[in-house]
């Protein structure tokens, strides 16, 4: 049996072969649509979801793992691992850290084995915590260590995003009726940030899209120099590729940053953002 | 949407017609008007919200009222305070606001009222004498831009109407169009369908004719595919358009998701088809057996997404993988379609669905397809409820993936073990399987099913685990059994041992040895471990190569349409085995008295007594030969999911119509005993040359004829060679007479004719020095040699009756030694009185529809057989003779005089006390 393992839920959008690489176990979202309940990433894609929403299907709700999921799913890799370390999705947009936590509780003797931190985060800026946790893991650090150190370290992600307009922010609850109203109203597209753990509105751009996300990728990464240089992400849901190539050229022109990983957001990301959302998602220096 | 577009508009122009008054009250309020003036702006305002935010008020009732109260307003302001002028700003708000309403007569009608209010203050009431000059030039502009601006208002709208008229026109020609496209094609599709289904119907027959010609086989076989592809474009196109019109109605029905797996892997092994590679398929073990959906579209876009896997995979594999989630629904059914082929890159995979050419063309140029496949599955999973990705590696390979919605009708999974604690199994895999998905699928069986199951790579690997533990089941390679088959043999003596082989080249197993074809999947090997037995229909084969012949065998097959006999009674003589056919249940029932029989193919529908009854009352029958005699159901409906039923009807098996040759191979080879399988006759005659030579004592040291020389004229078909030395033989005597009259009264153009004739069918049956002999008397007849001909014909004819003497005698050798060869006597039995008038009946029916054929198929059924003590067969035999000499009337009467016998035979039975039995005509 392994010491450590390190587990995740399937909304931190890193790449697919990530997982299966570092051996981090994933639970799924999912989504319900007038048909079904379909689990993210797995069964259904980002683009699946764009595409039905834009065919002018009625809304799509994006539930987090119940508690007997995260139930089956820990005991599963409790065979595995000695130790869990659970990377979830900030508390305050989803209730899943709250099912898991439950889960843990529910599960007894076997429950002080699994340890969950709240990234504070979402998307790739979750999938930050995650990296951070196997390397730590893989540098034989302990549980208690790694857990501190991811404390200290989600401080410094940045995670910010943004969306032609808000109508399915607004419709999924993350920005008001005004704010949505004044977008419509004077075509502005809204910018999103995290701040401890919450999802706020963090600015607006005027004029054409893909003019607007060029000059927000120069804005977030005008602070350059205390900006990590390891690893930088692009996530996005369903932005075209000459797009996403042009935005990783504006990237690259206040780098040089060793990896540009651009990643599609999960469908549950993606229900809620809307299409062609697009973030940059880094790490401040110390 | 319509009830949204008119509140919007009743609302705009509520907020102008507000406007206006608010301009009014205001203007009322400065030039301090009446406060009744005020009231009635106020009481029409109200008025005016009340008739705008009504509901059930119609828009052109609603514009005519807010038009008068405008007006009205409008008249009090400038008639009764004595001022038009100022309301002119307001009467043009009113035209904006009737414009709102898109309406021209109303725009008239303010236009109209607007001139009527200006002439009668200004003339009636005479608000414009005695005014400045320069207020009169204002209010002159003002009336000319109010005028302007109506008259642009009213030309704007009657654009737009125009334009808004354009556009409904353009829409209804649209559905027209579509609509008038949809019965196009409907009717083309149903025109196109019609011969198509001609061409390949009467392809398949010719392709089961034996004695084509190989480029003739080819090129119908080639025939065949192009129908079958065009076909298949047809339904595509058709179905894309029952999409797009969105008419595609969508089946709610149980089905069986091993049967639906079980068509796809057929199919798939038919699309394949000499490729090299591997098609695998994994599927969870507790899927419902009982799901709702429709499971032709399922299998139409799973079939769509292997084709393609197939068609752009060279090397490697095609992996089929279902799984699936409980949900409170019911279920989830999740199905990708992994390959190794060439992968599609990100740009394609944008333009993938929408497509109607493949993508990459340049690459694809050699892979036929229309594209359309792709787009319509997608739609009709999305028309399920469901989704569908792809990911691909360009180079490398893609996964189509989709997932659906269903309802469960019954949760039991779909593959049980029977006993999971007592099954120890291992398989020891060939090289190449170890290394791919084969092993990984093997290594999960274990786990899915709970059993005891271990992989092993060698042949030391599996007996150090046989070292450990007792197995009751062994899979191996077909490589590795080949290396090492004394092993495996002796191991088949003490476990159930299965071969896994590949139906393309598959070998003869010993009969205590079983076989798993590839492709198979959890269900065929649950059924091994549970020691049921399961045959997987094949992929159709151009030619009929029989592996084995079986000239002991006693088959019976049960169809009500004589045609269907005929066919499937075709398609079993290469086999040489003993072939009987009954048209009814209660005949079979009745012919499986005698208890030897040793398979029976039964047909599931047929009137009356259907197949599955005639098995039920079979099987009832009380002894055990009833109950362990192998009933073959033989279905048109094999593709939904009835072989369940069938077996649980008592059925072992069933074969698809129509025929497939590999299936009958099969299951002739699975069914039958062993050892009545031998090899062909034509090569055992090359190989062991046991065609006997004619004897040479009695006849010139020469021989007069090689058999083995006929034997290969005849193309190999040693029936059909003795069939032709018969009527040879047969037919002689009467040449003989006719050769020599013709030389007698020296008719040398007759008698060339003859001598040539004479020539070419002795060198087919192998009579070379007749032949020869013939050759040169023609030649001599052809010159004219008139004395030669006369000095050697009867030499020629003493040669020919030697050679028919030679050829009488062969044959009653060869049937002596055929029968020498009989293990067992023939025993005489007794036929019963229903199964006679049967057989009386049909032939009958086959002498007066000049058929030969079934006339010597009843002449062997009815071979051996005896009823009231008279033998029937010879009166068949001779009927069957007779009909091959077109003498049809005199076989009809051999029939009826085995009843005139039988009639004298009970006759004199009765006149001795003899107990009757008499059968009526």
């Amino acid at each position: 049996m392994k010491k450590i393992g390190v587990t995740t839920e399937c909304v931190c959008d890193l790449p697919e072969n990530y997982f299966e690489k570092h051996e981090v176990p994933v639970v799924y979202f999912y989504i319900t649509t007038e048909t079904g309940r379909f689990r993210d990433v797995y069964e259904v894609t980002a683009g699946n979801m764009i595409e039905y929403l834009e065919q002018g299907k009625k809304r799509v709700q994006t539930n987090a793992p119940e508690v007997k999921e995260f139930m089956t799913f820990f005991a599963q890799q409790l065979k595995q691992y000695e130790q869990i370390i659970h990377i979830g999705i900030t508390d305050q947009v989803s209730l899943s850290y709250r099912n898991a936590l439950e889960a843990v509780s529910l599960m007894g003797e076997e429950g002080k084995r699994i340890h969950l931190v709240d990234s504070g985060h979402l998307s790739t800026g979750m999938g930050f915590v995650v990296i951070k946790a196997v390397e730590l893991r893989d540098a034989g650090k302990s549980v208690s260590d790694i857990i501190a150190e991811l404390d200290v370290m989600k401080k410094r992600i940045s995670t910010s995003f943004i969306a032609p307009d808000a109508e399915y922010l607004y419709q999924n609850g993350k920005v008001g009726k005004l704010s949505r109203n004044i977008c419509r109203a004077f075509q502005l597209h809204p910018i999103l940030k995290m701040k401890n753990g919450k999802i706020s509105l963090g600015g607006f751009k005027v004029g054409h899209y893909h003019r607007a996300v060029l000059r927000y990728v120069r804005e977030e990464l005008k602070r350059e120099n205390n900006i990590q240089k390891d690893r930088i992400f692009i996530t996005h849901t369903g932005c075209p590729v000459r797009f996403i190539n042009e935005v990783k050229e504006e990237v690259a022109a206040h780098g040089p940053f060793e990896k540009v990983i651009v990643t599609k957001a999960s469908a549950t990301i993606s229900c809620n953002c809307g299409v062609e959302t697009l973030g940059v998602l880094y790490q401040m220096k110390e | 949407m319509k009830h949204e577009g008119k509140r919007k508009v009743g609302t705009a122009a509520w907020v102008v017609y507000m406007l206006c008054t608010f301009m009014m009250l205001a203007m009322a309020w400065m030039n301090d008007w009446s406060i009744g003036v005020t009231w009635q702006l106020c009481a029409l305002a109200c008025l005016v919200s009340l008739v705008t935010f009504l509901p059930g008020v119609s828009m052109q009732l609603q514009a005519y009222i807010l038009m008068i109260c405008a007006f009205a307003d409008i008249f009090t302001c400038s008639i009764l305070e004595g001022d038009l002028y100022p309301s002119l700003i307001v009467l043009l708000g009113e035209a904006v606001m009737i414009s709102i309403y898109k309406n021209e007569k109303l725009l008239f009608l303010q236009m109209a009222l607007s001139a009527g209010l200006i002439a009668v203050d200004g003339v009636l009431f005479g608000s414009l004498s005695g005014q400045s000059r320069e207020y009169l030039l204002g209010f002159f502009v003002r009336i000319s831009v109010l005028f302007a601006a109506q008259f642009y208002l009213l030309l704007f709208i009657r654009m737009m109407n125009k334009s808004e008229e354009r556009l409904r026109r353009s829409v209804v020609e649209a559905r027209r169009a579509e609509h008038y496209k949809s019965d196009f094609l409907a009717n083309m599709s149903h025109e196109i369908r019609t011969p198509m289904n001609a061409i390949i119907g009467m392809c398949e027959l010719i392709l089961r004719e034996n004695d084509l010609s190989e480029p003739v086989r080819e090129n119908c076989f080639n025939i065949q595919t192009a129908g079958r592809s065009l076909l298949e474009i047809i339904n595509d196109i058709l179905d894309f358009s029952k999409i797009e019109s969105g008419k595609m109605e969508l089946i709610h029905d149980e089905f069986n998701i091993a049967s639906l797996l079980n068509d796809v892997i057929n199919m798939s092994v038919a699309r394949k088809g000499d490729k090299r590679i591997e098609i695998i398929v994994r599927a969870d073990t507790d899927i419902p057996q009982g799901l709702i959906g429709d499971e032709v579209r399922i299998r139409q876009v799973i079939i769509n997404l292997m084709t393609n896997a197939i068609k752009f995979t060279e090397k490697g594999s095609v992996t089929l993988s279902v799984a699936y989630t409980h949900q409170e629904y019911g279920a989830n059914l999740f199905v990708s379609v992994e390959d190794t082929g060439i992968g599609i890159t990100e740009e394609n995979i944008e333009k993938l669905f929408t497509s109607f050419r493949q993508v990459d063309t340049k690459k694809n140029r050699a892979v036929e397809g229309t594209g359309l496949g792709l787009a319509i599955s997608k739609q009709m999973i999305q028309a399920m409820g469901g989704f569908m990705s792809v990911k691909s590696e360009y180079g490398k390979g893609s996964v189509f993936r989709f997932v659906i919605p269903l309802e469960v009708s019954d949760r039991t999974p779909f593959v049980q073990i029977k006993n999971p604690d007592k099954i120890h199994a291992a398989v020891c895999l060939d090289d190449e399987m170890f290394s791919g998905n084969y092993r990984k699928m093997f290594e999960e069986f274990g786990e899915k099913l709970a059993i005891d199951f271990t992989v092993c790579k060698t042949m030391m690997e599996l007996e150090k685990l046989m070292e450990k533990k007792t197995l009751t089941h062994c899979f191996v390679g077909q490589g590795k059994y080949i290396n090492g088959s004394e092993y495996y043999k002796a191991l088949a003596q003490k476990m159930e041992l299965f071969v896994i082989q590949d139906r393309q080249e598959d070998i003869i197993l010993p009969k205590n040895i079983k076989c798993l074809y590839k492709p198979f999947y959890i269900l065929s090997l649950v059924s091994a471990l549970n020691n049921e037995n399961l045959v997987l229909n094949l992929s159709n084969s151009r030619k009929q190569e029989t592996h084995f012949v079986a000239p002991k065998a006693r088959i019976l097959i049960v169809d009500d349409n004589a045609i269907n006999l005929k066919v499937a009674a075709g398609l079993m003589r290469p086999y040489h085995m003993q072939i009987m056919t009954a048209e009814s249940g209660p005949a079979a029932i009745s012919m499986l008295r005698s208890k030897d029989i040793d398979l029976v193919f039964m047909d599931h529908m047929m009137p009356q007594m259907d197949g599955v009854e005639a098995t039920r009352i079979i099987r009832d029958m009380p002894e055990p030969y009833y109950k362990e005699l192998p009933i073959i159901a033989l279905t048109a409906n094999a593709v939904n999911g009835v072989r369940e039923r069938f077996i649980q009807a008592g059925f072992d098996d069933f074969l698809a119509k129509p025929i497939e040759l590999n299936a009958l191979d099969r299951i002739l080879r699975y069914y039958l005993p062993h050892e009545y399988l031998q090899r062909p006759i034509e090569n055992a005659s090359r190989e062991n040359e046991t065609l006997p030579q004619p004897e040479q004592g009695r006849n010139q040291s020469v021989a007069l004829f090689d058999p083995d020389m006929g034997l290969r004229f005849t193309g190999g078909d040693m029936e059909a060679y003795l069939d032709i030395l018969a009527l040879y033989a047969k037919k002689g005597r009467e040449k003989i007479e006719q050769i020599r009259t013709l030389a007698g009264q020296k008719d040398i153009a007759g008698y060339v004719i003859e001598v040539h004739a004479l020539k070419s069918t002795s060198l087919s049956i192998g009579a070379a020095s007749l032949s020869e002999y013939a050759k040169k008397l023609e030649f001599a007849g052809k010159a004219g040699d008139e004395q030669t001909v006369g000095a050697e014909t009867e030499n020629l004819l003493s040669l020919y009756e030697k050679v028919i003497d030679t050829i009488n005698e062969y044959l009653e050798q060869f049937r002596e030694e055929s029968a020498e060869r009989e293990e067992e006597p023939v025993c005489w039995r007794e036929i019963g009185k229903e199964a006679l008038m049967d057989v009386l009946a049909r032939a009958r029916q086959a002498c007066d529809g000049f058929d030969c054929d079934s006339l010597n198929a009843l002449a062997q059924e009815v071979n051996g057989y005896v009823f009231d003590g008279i033998s029937v067969s010879p009166y068949f035999s001779k009927a069957a003779s007779l009909a091959e000499d077109f003498e049809y009337d005199e076989a009809r009467h051999s029939i009826e005089q085995f009843l005139t016998d039988l009639e004298n035979v009970q006759s004199s039975k009765k006149d001795t006390g003899a107990s009757e039995s008499g059968a009526e005509q």
